[in-house]
């Protein structure tokens, strides 16, 4: 009997040795995109594998209904929203959650709406790329807890926070911006009552309702991957709004504005700047003061109901997407600066080089 | 003599594999391999020694939100697992159990969007499973059923780091889980020789430890796992008998450095039918074929969970003259 079982074992543990030995490299992977094998210019040790590219499926052909046929939006949930020319859309998160990139056409401009929910960040890129429209998608890679994208033209790999590509024949290069501004779901009911949304008729069959990380948004202990850089002069999951200005980074805790409306003018590295939020509609923009024709405006709060968020000394009034409502200079716009919204930590890991880098201004 | 003892063999033969059912799948929350959900009941005697080898495919292409199945139309997932056991009786109540596993998880993402969806595979040994096994109450002739108790430990042998092209994967795509756990294991079953019949139940708990997923200081941890089974099983055909399980298993959410992880945990409950028959080509050996069908499930979020699971399983025993909890149909 002994060796009856000597030898069926060793053929059994032959059989796993052998399957063992074709797998002594490690992973096996089919299909392998050539631009993961390109030189990075981010640390490659900090890249995660999450989902897998397009395991989020970004929106390739989004249906667009009237704000007052959405019925899936609590009124504080936060919805994303653009504008080019006259066209105005809003882009709910709680779709966003799911897709992270819905590649739209704005006022038949190319754009490719990005968001992360891991670090609560929107920016809205050109979808021209290398000269060719394209379309962006998730590429399943996370660097610092935030979205790397990929474009389908060239495959090049594009950091969302960091703006540009970090791999790929477009490594370093960046893709024009358009605003992109956040508010609750209330607050733009109230501004665009007849705005165009995302539908939630998607083409993918998802629970919009329930947000697809748990607590994260509130658990400041939550979060999925190594954080580098940590900074606790604001608790992590902070929404906030951080402006760019030669080299410098300021941020602006949304909560610490009034919920009246808060208007700031200020001058960063010698730019004039005017940053304007309401803490109850979780909404801040911010803009250049500085208008082509030389004149620097001085803002104020102002008593009109969204969209309207500042006037002028002069008495124009402006929109949240920076557009002049009325009086003098109506239909003008004020110039976008390098600006958008993140949790705290997003920030701190991405920029912090200091303990007081980022620099944090309490309207 | 002879004759009891073949069938005897046989008897525990059946009872092990019937049990090897498989019947829960790694849902996006696990690494590694199902060991918990994928251990034999029964046991061996003294000197006894029985070899089990399992092929298990599972296919996890459902889509769950809570309770609801979503249309999946992204992404689509397997894996199949070898898993070799090896029993031997060191007295007449006390056995040990080793299971040894080799994983292959496949993945295939961007389905949407037509040809140009990307694939990845993983394959390594996955973790192995040590139970010793005190058999309570030994099934004899005269008192047919049987109370076997075990304990034991997971032991994280397969790799829980792999890299695809220097960018570490995710937890889910890992052989291994890199934890120790340790693992309850219970086992009953009641022989009704007038009826063919046998019903059995069978209970096992994982306490998860942790692993160092990115970092010495990072600590991720799965969530701990409970599986109970319970089912009857009989002759059908001359030597070829039948198992039919239901079983309940559920999972706590995996945590991070405490903080619970979305889309991890939830319960499941399936149903497995199996059918079991004499290998024709060896002496003291056993087949089984065996599938499984989700009839409930809860997921935290939204994951992809089972959608069917498909084993084969051969088991080969040595010295059935010692072997315990036999019953002669």
């Amino acid at each position: 009997m002994g060796t009856r079982i000597s030898i069926t074992l060793t053929i059994i543990l032959l059989l796993f040795a052998v399957q063992c030995s074709s797998v002594s490299t490690n992973s096996d992977s089919e299909n392998q995109n050539e631009e993961e094998n390109s030189v990075w210019s981010i640390p490659e040790d900090k890249v995660f594998i999450g989902q897998g590219r397009d395991g989020i499926a970004s929106i390739d052909d989004p249906k667009f209904e009237n704000t007052e046929d959405i019925d899936f939006i609590n009124e504080d949930d936060l919805i994303t929203a653009i504008q080019i020319g006259d066209d105005i859309r809003g882009y709910p998160n709680v779709i966003l959650n799911y897709h992270e990139i819905v590649n739209d056409r704005v006022n038949d401009v190319p754009v490719a709406v990005t968001y992360c929910p891991l670090t609560g960040s929107g920016l809205a890129w050109n979808r021209v790329v290398n000269g060719v429209e394209t379309t962006f998608g998730v590429s399943g890679f996370i660097y610092k807890n935030n979205l790397i994208a990929y474009d389908r033209e060239t495959e090049s790999y594009w950091s969302q926070m960091l703006d540009r590509a970090v791999a790929g024949s477009m490594e370093g290069e960046s893709q024009s911006n358009y605003r992109l501004i956040e508010m609750t779901w209330k607050a733009w009911k109230e501004a665009y009552p007849n705005g165009k949304v995302l539908s939630g008729i998607t083409g993918f069959d998802l629970n919009y309702t329930l947000f697809p990380y748990g607590d994260y948004r509130t658990n400041n202990n939550n979060i999925l991957f190594p954080i580098e850089r940590e900074d606790d002069r604001l608790e992590r999951k902070a929404r906030t709004h951080g402006i760019f200005y030669s080299q410098n980074l300021i941020v602006f805790p949304i909560y610490a504005f009034s919920d009246e409306g808060t208007v700031i003018n200020s001058k960063y590295s010698g730019e004039d700047v005017v940053v304007a939020g309401m803490a109850k509609d979780e909404l801040v923009v911010s803009y250049s003061r500085e208008l082509d024709d030389g004149t620097t405006l001085e803002f104020m709060q102002t008593d009109r109901p969204l969209p309207a968020i500042m006037e002028d000394q002069h008495g124009t009034v402006w929109s949240v997407f920076g557009q002049a409502l009325s009086g003098p200079r109506q239909g003008e716009w004020l110039q976008q600066i390098p600006s958008y919204n993140s949790y705290w930590f997003g920030w701190a890991d991405f920029y912090g080089t200091s303990p007081r880098t980022p620099v944090i201004q309490i309207p | 003599m002879r004759n009891f003892s073949k069938k005897a063999v046989l008897t525990t033969l059946f009872g092990l594999c019937g049990f090897v059912l498989n019947l829960q799948a790694q849902t996006c929350s696990c690494a590694g391999a199902p060991l918990v959900s994928s251990q034999s009941g029964g046991t061996v005697g003294k000197g006894a020694f029985l070899i089990g080898y399992t092929f298990d495919y599972k296919n996890i292409s459902d889509l769950y939100s809570g309770s609801e199945e979503l249309i999946n139309n992204t992404v689509e997932r397997n894996t199949s697992t070898s898993l070799l056991e090896l029993h031997y009786g060191i007295s007449e109540r006390v056995a040990v159990t080793t299971t040894l596993t080799y994983v292959n998880k496949f993945r295939e993402t961007g389905l949407h969007l037509g040809n140009s969806s990307q694939k990845l595979r993983t394959t390594g040994v996955g973790d192995a499973m040590v139970l010793v096994k005190y058999n309570v109450h030994p099934q004899t002739v005269f008192e047919q059923y049987q109370v076997i108790f075990g304990a034991g430990v997971k032991a994280p042998l397969g790799e829980s780091s792999m890299r695809n092209n220097g960018f570490l994967l995710n937890a889910d795509m890992q052989p291994g889980t890199g934890a120790w756990d340790g693992v309850l294991w219970l086992y009953s079953s009641k022989t009704f020789p007038g009826m063919n019949t046998e019903l059995f139940m069978m209970n096992s708990f994982r306490y998860s430890g942790t692993n160092e997923r990115f970092s010495s200081d990072d600590r991720y941890r799965f969530g701990n796992e409970f599986v109970t089974s319970a089912g009857a099983g009989g002759s059908i055909f001359r030597d070829i008998s039948y198992r039919m399980a239901f079983r309940y298993r559920t999972a706590a959410s995996d945590t991070r450095n405490s903080a619970n992880m979305p889309d991890t945990g939830g319960r499941w409950l399936s149903a497995s039918p199996a059918l079991i028959s004499p290998f024709p080509f060896l002496e003291n050996a056993s087949v089984q074929l065996s599938g499984n069908i989700p009839l409930y499930q809860y997921v935290e979020g939204t994951q992809p969970s089972i959608s069917y699971t498909l084993s084969a399983s051969l088991f080969i025993g040595f010295g059935g003259e010692k072997l315990v909890g036999i019953t002669d149909f």
